[in-house]
C-alpha cells in the first residue's frame, strides 16, 4: 500500500501560501462589501496614534482603547498604525494585517503540524485545508482582531514545540512572549492562551523539568511583556466587557424566577434544580456542545452576519465525509503516535471562550478550533487515498473517489459564489452586519457641511461617527478635544455625540423638520418620504442598499 | 464463555431497555398519545414554493454577476434539494436537539431536555471509541444511514421518525453503562457518576410533573 508522495514538497507548500494569499487578498478592498464599525473604529484610533500619539479620546499610548465603549485590544491597532498612518484609512490598510497574518498562519500551520507527527504529506494537507478553509478565510480576510491573536498564538505554539525538540531556551523565551502578546490582541485569548499553555506544559513536563534551570531564563521576557498588560485586565473597564458578553453578567428575569418558583411550591426544590450552578452550567454546556454540532460546522453557520456565509456552515459539506474517517481510524492513530493528544485537546479546549459568552454559538471566539479540525480532515483525506489505493473492486473504487471529490468541488464553488455573491447581500445591513451605506453617505454629505448650521445623522444602523472621521480623515488632533461617548449605561457599546457641526443621534422627525438649515440623513423609517413637507424640507438624495432598497434619505430644512 | 456472553447481552439488554424506559422521549409519547397522530408528521416536501422560490432568487443574483452557467450548475434544483436532505440528516447529531432542546414541537418534547439524556454522552463517546476499528466503521455507518429518517420529515428536529436513530445512539450508551459498570475504575467515580445521571433524571421528571404541564397549556 503505497501513501501518497508528494514530489518537490517545498514547490508544493509555496504554491499552498500563493493559494493562501490570493484566497486572502482578492477584493479585500470590496469583499466583505464594505467596512464594518469595528474596523473603522480600530483604523481610526490606528491613525490617531499615529498622528498624535494618542486615542480619538486623547489618551496617550494606551493599551486598551476605549472606542465605542468595548475597550479594543491595542496589538492589532498598533500594528495598523504605520500603515494607515502613510497610506491613509482605506479599506486596504485596514484589511491588510489579517490577510497577511492570515497567509502566514497557513505556513506556520504547515510547521506545527510538521513539528507534531514528522509527516510531511500530512502537514502540506493540512496547510492546504487551511489555506481554503471558509472558517479561516471568514476572519482573515476582513479586519478582525482574531487573526491578529491568532497568529501570535501558533506562533507561540510551533516555537514551543521547537524548543522542546532543541532544548532552547531562546525559542521558549520567543514562543511565551508570542503567547502573551495574544493577551494584546484579543479578549477571547485572554481565556483561551492560559488553557493551550497549560496544555503543553502538561503533555511535556518531563521534557521541561529535565531542562528546568536553563528554562527558567525564558520567562524573563515574557513576564517584563505581560507586567504593563496586567492592569487592564483587572481595570472596570476589562471587567465590564466580561460581564457585557459572557453569561456571568447574565440575570435571569424575575417573571421566569417567579413562576418557576410558584410551581415548584417548595423552596428545596427550587435550590436544588433550578440554581445558578446548574442552570448556567448547563446552559455553558449546551454553547460548549453546539460547536462540535453538524447545524454550525456543516449547514447553517452562526446567526450573526459578520460571521456567517449563506447556504452552509464554517466547513466544506465534503468535510463531513473526511471527520467522519478520521473519527473511524483516530483511535489507532492515537496509539501510534501520542501527539494526535495534543490535537484533541487543542480542539476540545477550542470553544471553551465562546461557550462562556451569550450567544449559542459563535465562530469568531471558537476561531481556534479551525486548526485542530484542518488536521483531522487533513488526516481523513490522507486516510481515505490510502484506503482507496488498497481497493480492488473498480465500481466501490468509482464511488468512493467520486462522491467526495464531488461533493468537495459542488462544496467549494457554492463558497465561492456565496462568499463573493450571495453573502453580501445577505448581510449588508446594521451594527450585526457590514453597516453597508455609510462610506456613499459620507462622498454626499462632506462636500455640503459647510452649508448648513447643523448635519443631523441618525443612529439607527449605529456607529456613524466613526465612519465620518474614518471616510473624511479627520485629523485626530482636532477630533480628540470634542470627542465624546453617549451611553445608556457604563457597560453598554455607545455612539460619538458630534465634531463640528455633525451631531449622530435618533432622529425624531416629527420635531426635528422644524429645525432650520440643518441636513438630515436617516433610515426611510426616520423619515419617510410622506413626511417630508416641501414647504419646510427638500429630498436632496438617497442612498440605496446593494438589493435596491433604500438606506438614507438625505434631507435638508430651509 | 459462552455464560459469559450470555452474561453481557443480558446486561447490555437490560441496560438498554433502562436507558430507553427513562429516556424522555418515550415519557412525553406516553403521556401525550393522544394528542399525537402519527399522520402529523408531515413529509419532507421536495418542490415547495418557498424553495423553488429561494433557488430563483440565488440564480437571478448570480445572473447579473454574469456567472449564470455557474451558478446554475452549482445552484439548481437538484444540488439545493440535497443539501436540505443531507442539512436534515445531519441535523439530527445537533447536541441541542439530542440533549437539550428536543423536538420543536411541544407535544413530543419538553423543551427543556431532548430526547436523551446529557450524561449519556460520555458513555456514547466511551463505547464508540472502545469498539474495533471495523466495528466503528459499521456503526458510524450504520448512524449516519439511519439520520437520513430526519430527511423524511418536513419539520426540522422532528422525533418519531429518527427514533430508530435515537435507539440505536441509546444502544451504544447502554454499553458504556455495561462497561462503566463492570469496569475497574475506583467506585468513588462510578458513584458519582450514577448520582449526576440520577440528579439528571430527578430534574427531568421534575420538570415533567411540575413545569411541563404549565407549558403545555400554553
Amino acid at each position: 500500500m503505497k501513501a501518497l508522495k508528494f514530489k518537490n514538497n517545498l514547490w508544493f507548500l509555496l504554491l499552498v501560501l500563493l493559494v493562501a494569499l490570493i484566497f486572502r487578498f482578492f477584493q479585500i478592498n470590496s469583499k466583505p462589501i464594505s467596512l464594518n464599525w469595528d474596523e473603522t473604529t480600530f483604523a481610526y484610533n490606528a491613525f490617531s496614534i499615529w498622528k498624535t500619539g494618542r486615542d480619538e479620546y486623547g489618551n496617550k499610548f494606551p493599551l486598551s482603547f476605549r472606542s465605542i465603549g468595548d475597550y479594543k485590544c491595542p496589538a492589532y491597532i498598533y500594528l495598523m498604525s504605520p500603515l494607515v498612518g502613510i497610506f491613509g484609512l482605506t479599506e486596504w490598510t485596514v484589511r491588510f494585517w489579517p490577510s497577511l497574518l492570515g497567509t502566514l498562519s497557513v505556513g506556520l500551520f504547515f510547521l506545527i503540524v510538521f513539528e507534531f507527527f514528522k509527516d510531511r504529506n500530512l502537514a502540506l494537507l493540512s496547510a492546504l485545508v487551511l489555506a481554503i478553509s471558509p472558517w479561516h478565510l471568514q476572519f482573515t480576510r476582513a479586519g478582525a482582531d482574531v487573526s491578529v491573536s491568532s497568529f501570535f498564538l501558533i506562533l507561540g505554539i510551533w516555537l514551543f514545540l521547537r524548543s522542546i525538540n532543541r532544548r532552547s531556551w531562546v525559542l521558549l523565551s520567543i514562543s511565551f512572549t508570542s503567547f502573551v502578546l495574544t493577551f494584546y490582541s484579543y479578549y477571547g485569548e485572554r481565556f483561551f492562551t492560559p488553557l493551550i499553555l497549560a496544555v503543553l506544559l502538561f503533555y511535556f513536563r518531563r521534557e521541561i523539568w529535565v531542562n528546568k534551570e536553563k528554562y527558567f531564563f525564558s520567562l524573563i521576557l515574557p513576564i517584563a511583556l505581560f507586567v504593563p498588560i496586567f492592569s487592564s485586565l483587572v481595570s472596570s473597564g476589562h471587567q465590564g466587557k466580561i460581564l457585557m458578553t459572557t453569561i456571568f453578567g447574565y440575570q435571569r428575569p424575575d417573571e421566569y424566577l417567579q413562576k418557576v418558583k410558584k410551581e415548584d411550591s417548595f423552596r428545596f426544590i427550587f435550590n436544588l434544580f433550578h440554581n445558578v450552578p446548574a442552570e448556567y452550567g448547563l446552559a455553558i454546556a449546551d454553547r460548549y456542545l453546539n460547536h462540535f454540532s453538524p447545524s454550525f460546522l456543516f449547514s447553517k453557520g452562526p446567526q450573526d452576519n459578520r460571521q456567517r456565509i449563506e447556504g452552509m456552515g464554517m466547513l466544506y459539506w465534503s468535510d463531513f465525509i473526511f471527520l467522519a474517517i478520521a473519527l473511524v481510524f483516530l483511535r489507532e492513530a492515537v496509539r501510534k503516535q501520542k501527539n494526535w493528544g495534543l490535537v484533541i485537546l487543542w480542539l476540545a479546549i477550542s470553544p471553551l471562550p465562546a461557550a462562556i459568552t451569550r450567544d449559542t454559538v459563535h465562530a469568531r471566539r471558537a476561531f481556534n478550533m479551525v486548526y485542530p479540525l484542518s488536521i483531522l480532515v487533513g488526516f481523513g483525506i490522507l486516510t481515505l487515498i490510502k484506503t482507496i489505493n488498497g481497493l480492488k473492486n473498480k465500481f466501490i473504487k468509482g464511488i468512493v473517489i467520486f462522491l467526495p471529490i464531488g461533493l468537495f468541488v459542488w462544496s467549494f464553488s457554492l463558497y465561492l459564489l456565496s462568499y463573493f455573491v450571495l453573502t453580501p447581500l445577505k448581510t449588508y445591513a446594521g451594527p450585526g452586519g457590514w453597516q453597508y451605506g455609510y462610506k456613499q453617505l459620507v462622498t454626499i454629505v462632506s462636500p455640503l457641511k459647510s452649508k448648513y448650521k447643523q448635519i443631523i445623522i441618525d443612529t439607527s444602523y449605529q456607529g456613524p461617527y466613526i465612519y465620518f472621521l474614518f471616510f473624511e480623515q479627520y485629523p485626530p488632533a482636532l477630533y480628540q478635544p470634542q470627542a465624546e461617548l453617549v451611553r445608556e449605561n457604563s457597560w453598554s457599546l455607545g455612539e460619538g455625540k458630534g465634531y463640528d457641526n455633525y451631531h449622530f443621534r435618533p432622529i425624531y422627525w416629527p420635531a426635528d423638520r422644524g429645525l432650520s438649515k440643518t441636513l438630515f440623513a436617516g433610515s426611510p423609517e426616520r423619515i419617510p418620504l410622506q413626511d417630508i413637507d416641501p414647504k419646510q424640507s427638500r429630498l436632496l438624495d438617497k442612498i440605496f442598499f446593494p438589493d435596491g432598497k433604500v438606506a438614507f434619505h438625505i434631507v435638508e430644512t430651509f | 464463555m459462552k455464560s459469559d456472553s450470555a452474561k453481557k447481552l443480558f446486561f447490555l439488554l437490560f441496560a438498554l431497555i433502562m436507558v430507553i424506559l427513562s429516556s424522555p422521549w418515550l415519557w412525553v409519547v406516553v403521556r401525550n398519545r393522544p394528542r399525537l397522530p402519527f399522520s402529523q408528521t408531515g413529509l419532507f416536501q421536495i418542490r415547495t414554493p418557498a424553495r423553488l422560490d429561494e433557488i430563483n432568487t440565488f440564480q437571478g443574483e448570480i445572473n447579473k454577476t454574469g456567472l449564470g452557467v455557474w451558478g446554475k450548475m452549482t445552484v439548481n434544483k437538484f444540488t439545493w434539494m440535497g443539501k436540505e436532505i443531507l442539512a436534515r440528516a445531519l441535523e439530527s447529531f445537533d447536541t441541542h436537539y439530542l440533549f437539550f432542546e428536543g423536538d420543536l414541537d411541544l407535544s413530543k418534547s419538553t423543551r427543556s431536555a431532548g430526547p436523551m439524556f446529557l450524561l449519556l454522552l460520555p458513555l456514547v463517546i466511551w463505547s464508540f471509541w472502545d469498539l474495533s476499528l471495523k466495528k466503528r466503521a459499521g456503526v458510524l455507518m450504520l448512524l449516519v444511514f439511519l439520520s437520513f429518517s430526519g430527511a423524511l420529515a418536513d419539520q426540522h428536529y422532528e422525533t418519531f421518525i429518527r427514533l430508530p436513530l435515537i435507539i440505536a445512539i441509546s444502544a451504544l450508551s447502554a454499553n458504556g453503562l455495561v462497561k462503566l459498570l463492570f469496569c475497574q475504575r475506583q467506585w468513588k467515580w462510578k458513584a458519582l457518576y450514577f448520582l449526576l445521571l440520577l440528579f439528571e433524571f430527578s430534574r427531568f421528571i421534575h420538570d415533567f410533573y411540575l413545569h411541563y404541564p404549565g407549558r403545555l397549556r400554553g
